[in-house]
């Protein structure tokens, strides 16, 4: 050793040791850059705070209005506000027509999507996944408007045309009481809640199958493989063990996309009419609460006015509803996520 | 084996229903591949006779087959921009204080849990109710600085002579000699160039006209000669007028002569710079880029929030440790060891939040989109067209040759979107490989 | 390491004093438990594993292993972490099916049908094979439908004999005494010791001949772990069991015959006992002298 080595290799830097002021300014740099980030933080939740005000106080608005109540807000089954004279203003005609639609939609998004988390989940093969997993991200990346133009020129064709072909056998059953007959033989609107509803399931599938899946994929692998050890089939395991243990993310997957498809608003917009009425026969077309905000807010509506003020108190029930639907979802998603943390 | 050889027969056909159940999953998820092909079969079939680069240079137009999407794939561009830069770094910097600075105290963990719980009812909300916080916030800004369409402005002169005497009109006619203009509260009047000592044009948002007959008129110019001003009446009389049951919103219009006139007060926009060029300010914001894009901000904020902090969290705790460990304050840990490892993850978040903003119509439906926008913007505070409100535009209108056009502009939509996504898939490749 | 052919049991005849042998301790206590059980005269053999190889993916896991269990005994599986004891236990039941890239060739007959054939019915030969795995994994269901859940998808079966078949298992896994007045609540709420205990009664609730148990007892306190062996103790009456573990003490007290492991490759198999007390490999006497592993 004919160099010794120096006890600490760091020595030589010691007579250079940052200033104390340049410490002390480091410290007021730090602070500022926390600062930043948690007002950013408390940002969001004035964003909530902006939200629920400004819902409120120009809703308090339209109440005070001449012509505008809340008892018939919110028990009128009326809801003709561009009528010359005879204005009504009662919500519920707008409340069943987003019900309508998201029925559709559910009826469509909540199985498939479910049969397909499942196949993705326990049954698919690694390279039927790498196809599979990309198209649904596709699909869930399509813009809503692109639904609506589908819904309006392609899916309600085809339905126009299913129902004729179902108007066929209209002499057939004659016989049928004329109250029967006239439910199931009719017309389908050109403007109809049949045909949005099917493009907002389309376009909520996506939302169940991916967080069902990943509520599928959280089961843990010794639960399956106690299932698999005594004897059951891959059916029992996942129809019987790993649906039932994932159950809460997958309800929780159902509330997300029920609350996406009571929000949506293009598709309404270009494919279920603008007519208020409570109906519970897709074929007709229905106004819903985000189709009316949309239809009188479009472009540069003037401000004032009963109307604009009624898009208020309707949007202020539409976040109302899908923000109980969004705090159950979460409630139940944390929930899950618990029982296997 | 003992125990169950007498209780009861085995059961048969479990294979087959195994079998059937599997049947039934993949034909759910063929569905969706079935539906996805026809929605692009059936655009690209529609769409693909209006696609030309002559649809993407021409301005929209009431003849289908002149018309183009230039001012609004423009648009949608600015939105994007503005959009990422609201969303973006408050998106970032909010999942670095969720993530990295973990509450201590109980106060400062029900804040923490407040928060996040915050947080996913904000993704959760409809974004037509971000469209009407847009308006009301942004656009209109309450009201606080009246009037209702405050893109929409009178452009006036204002001349000082060189004896020094300030003269406010409506200018009707300039040439190299001489300037017209009409004074609202007197009429007519020309001044010669070589007399002006100064000029500059103020922007107007509303006018105040007390009449000697007694009314009181506000609102923006619909045509101004010496004989004649015509009024779109806007403001509280329009307010009123609605509730009244006239048809809602319409301007009313009111004619009176400058003569006429007893009082004039004007109201400007808070407002810097020249309306035409790139630096240009004013508030309320109007039915602009900027309120457009930020509430598009807004909507995306909460992914931009979600992403950030699924790429934060897969940085592993021992990185932190070390860096902790070598001295480095919370603040330098995270960005020198935090920050550059989870860059790609929050750069792809960001990416896909964006082209869901471009996707995004309903907030820009109210937040002031315009569809038949002749230009494309020259600044923030300007009126803007977006993609996806054109093709909505386009599929509402009844000719199936509209229909077409909507179907091209779709395919214009989703070649950006596949432009965004390929970006975000190469930045998950390179930094992937990276390390 | 060629594999050694197997050793069948043997009735036990009189060996010198450990000490004499400067042998292991362990041997004694294989000795004396053997000696508590009464050894048996049977060759039945239960599983025939002969010249058996498997592979994840390009890696071997298994060489030539060639291995026989006899019936109604307990089988005990020894060996360094990776050896390929696990492996082995999982293809008895074809566990390994799941795993992707897995796959074997050799022979391994149960009561002697090939159940590597690939035409075997799994879901059949797993209600044959129990497992019980390292960590107790019950279901999310109560503690009755956890046991009642094999039975149900296995048979149609009636109520009251549904309930006598929990009430069995449960005896059989020496659980029923602690969990009879809560049938119906989450079986979640057990003890570790009582979920593993659970899923062993789950496992014999579908009438299994063989049951495989892959360290049943390593994620247990030393109480429960007992509890676990007096049960395999039980057990044994009634099944043949191949049980995996890690701790040689263990392995003396509760099993017949052992095998031990290393690096995928069987080295020595034969009386416990015999195997403590008087190893002819090197490898196997280091490994159960705890020299190694």
């Amino acid at each position: 050793m004919d160099t010794p080595i120096p006890p600490n290799p760091a020595a030589r830097f010691v007579g250079s040791v940052r200033s104390p002021g340049v410490i002390r300014a480091r410290w007021w740099v730090e602070r500022g850059i926390v600062g930043f980030l948690f007002a950013s933080a408390a940002l969001t939740i004035l964003v909530t705070f902006a939200i629920v005000g400004v819902l409120l106080v120009e809703s308090r608005k339209f109440f005070l209005l001449p012509g505008a109540s809340v008892t018939e807000f919110f028990t009128s089954g009326r809801w003709s506000p561009l009528l010359g004279g005879d204005k009504h203003f009662g919500v519920w005609p707008l409340i069943c027509g987003t019900g309508l639609v998201t029925v559709v939609a559910a009826a469509i998004a909540l199985p498939l999507g479910l049969m397909t988390a499942v196949y993705l989940s326990e049954y698919a093969p690694r390279r039927a996944r790498a196809v599979l997993k990309p198209i649904l991200e596709v699909l869930a990346g399509i813009p809503t408007v692109v639904y609506g133009y589908f819904a309006l020129t392609f899916i309600t064709p085809l339905m126009q045309k299913v129902q004729g072909f179902v108007n066929g056998f209209s002499e057939t059953f004659a016989f049928l009481p004329s109250s029967v007959h006239g439910v199931v033989f009719r017309e389908l609107d050109s403007y109809n809640a049949l045909s949005a509803g099917l493009a907002i399931g389309v376009m909520t599938l996506p939302i169940v199958c991916s967080v069902s899946e990943d509520a599928l994929q959280a089961v843990p692998r010794s639960l399956r493989e106690g299932a698999y050890a005594v004897g059951g089939t891959r059916f029992d395991v996942s129809a019987k063990v790993v649906v039932p243990a994932a159950l809460s993310g997958i309800v929780a997957s159902y509330l997300l996309a029920i609350a996406r498809a009571v929000g949506e608003t293009m598709i309404v917009a270009l494919a279920a009419g603008g007519l208020a009425q409570m109906t519970a026969d897709p074929r007709n077309q229905v106004q819903t609460m985000t189709g009316w905000m949309a239809q009188i807010l479009f472009g540069d509506a003037a401000a004032g006015g009963l109307e604009y003020y009624s898009t208020y108190v309707v949007g202020a029930t539409l976040f109302f509803i899908t923000l109980v639907l969004t705090i159950i979802g979460q409630v139940v998603l944390v929930r899950y996520r618990e029982e296997y943390a | 084996m003992s125990l169950l050889s007498s209780v009861g027969k085995p059961r048969r056909g479990r294979g087959v229903r195994d079998r059937i159940f599997l049947g039934i999953c993949i034909a759910a998820t063929l569905a969706s591949i079935v539906v996805l092909l026809t929605l692009l079969g059936s655009i690209f079939r529609d769409g693909w006779h209006f696609l030309s680069w002559e649809f993407l240079e021409n301005f929209p137009s009431r003849k289908p087959e002149k018309a183009g999407i230039k001012s609004a794939l423009w648009g949608s561009i600015w939105l994007a921009c503005v959009a990422a830069g609201f969303a973006i770094p408050l998106g970032v910097a909010t999942a670095i204080a969720l993530e990295e600075y973990k509450p201590r105290s109980r106060v400062a963990r029900m804040m923490h849990t407040f928060i996040q719980i915050n947080i996913g009812n904000l993704a959760g909300v409809p974004s037509v109710v971000y469209g009407i916080i847009g308006l009301t916030v942004f656009a209109r800004m309450f009201g606080v600085f009246g009037g209702t369409n405050p893109t929409m402005y009178d452009r006036m002169a204002y001349l000082t002579t060189a004896s020094g005497e300030v003269i406010k009109g409506s200018v009707v006619k300039e040439t190299d000699a001489v300037i017209d203009l009409v004074v609202p509260d007197r009429g007519g009047v020309s001044v010669p160039v070589d007399q002006i000592a100064d000029r500059r044009d103020v922007y107007i948002r509303e006018h105040r006209f007390v009449l000697k007959d007694g009314r009181d008129v506000t609102g923006l110019f619909r045509e101004v000669t010496p004989e004649k001003i015509t009024m779109n009446v806007t403001g509280k009389q329009s307010d009123a007028a609605a509730v009244e049951g006239d048809e809602s919103g319409a301007a009313r219009e009111e004619v009176f002569a400058p003569s006429d006139v007893k009082e004039y007060h004007t109201k400007r926009f808070i407002q810097f710079g020249n309306p035409d060029g790139f630096f240009y300010f004013q508030l309320p914001f109007g039915p602009s880029v900027l309120a457009g894009g930020m509430t598009l901000g807004l909507v995306i904020l909460p992914i931009v929030i979600i992403a950030s902090r699924e790429a934060l969290r897969a940085v592993p705790n021992s990185l932190r440790e070390g860096a902790l460990a070598l001295g480095c304050t919370r603040w330098q840990t995270i960005r020198r060891i935090v920050l550059p490892s989870s860059i790609p993850g929050i750069m792809t978040g960001a990416i896909l939040a964006m082209s869901r903003a471009i996707g995004e119509a309903a907030p820009l439906l109210m937040a002031g989109a315009f569809l038949f926008i002749l230009q494309t913007p020259n600044n923030l505070l300007d009126s803007f067209a977006a993609l996806p409100l054109q093709i909505f535009n386009w599929a509402g209108k009844p000719q199936s040759a509209f229909h077409q056009l909507a179907a091209s502009g779709i395919i214009v939509l989703l070649g950006v979107l596949l432009v965004f996504n390929v970006v975000a898939i190469v930045i998950r490749q390179v930094f992937g490989k990276r390390e | 390491m060629a594999s050694m052919s197997a050793d069948m049991p043997t009735t036990s005849t009189p060996q010198p004093p450990v000490a004499a042998r400067g042998g292991n301790p362990l041997g004694a206590i294989a000795e004396r438990a053997a000696s508590q059980r009464g050894e048996q005269v049977e060759t039945m053999r239960a599983i025939e594993i002969a010249d058996f190889n498997c592979w994840y993916g390009d890696f071997q896991a298994l060489h030539g292993v060639t291995l026989d269990v006899p019936k109604g005994r307990v089988m005990a599986l020894i060996g360094p972490s990776g050896c390929g004891k696990s492996t082995l236990l999982r293809w008895i039941n074809r566990m390994n099916d799941l795993v992707r890239g897995a796959r074997c060739e050799g022979t391994m007959n149960l009561h002697g049908v090939n159940l590597i054939d690939r035409n075997m019915d799994v879901v059949g030969l797993r209600r044959q094979v129990g497992m019980v795995f390292q960590k107790p994994n019950p279901f999310p269901k109560s503690i009755y439908d956890n046991i009642a859940f094999g039975p149900r998808l296995h048979f149609k079966v009636g109520r009251s004999d549904l309930d006598r078949v929990v009430e069995q298992s449960l005896r059989g896994a020496a659980l029923w005494d602690e969990v009879k007045d809560r049938l119906h609540k989450s079986a979640l709420g057990l003890s570790g010791g009582q979920q593993q205990r659970l899923c062993i009664a789950r496992a014999i609730a579908v009438g299994p001949e063989v049951l495989l148990m892959d360290e049943p007892a390593s994620a247990l306190d030393p109480k429960s772990t007992l509890r676990i062996e007096e049960l395999i103790r039980e057990l044994r009456k009634n099944y043949t069991i191949v049980i995996v573990t890690h701790n040689m003490q263990q392995a003396a007290r509760v099993s017949d015959n052992t095998a031990f492991f290393y690096e995928g490759r069987l080295v020595e198999t034969g009386a416990t006992a015999e195997m403590f007390m008087n190893p002819k490999n090197k490898q196997t006497e280091d490994y159960v002298l705890g020299r190694f592993g």
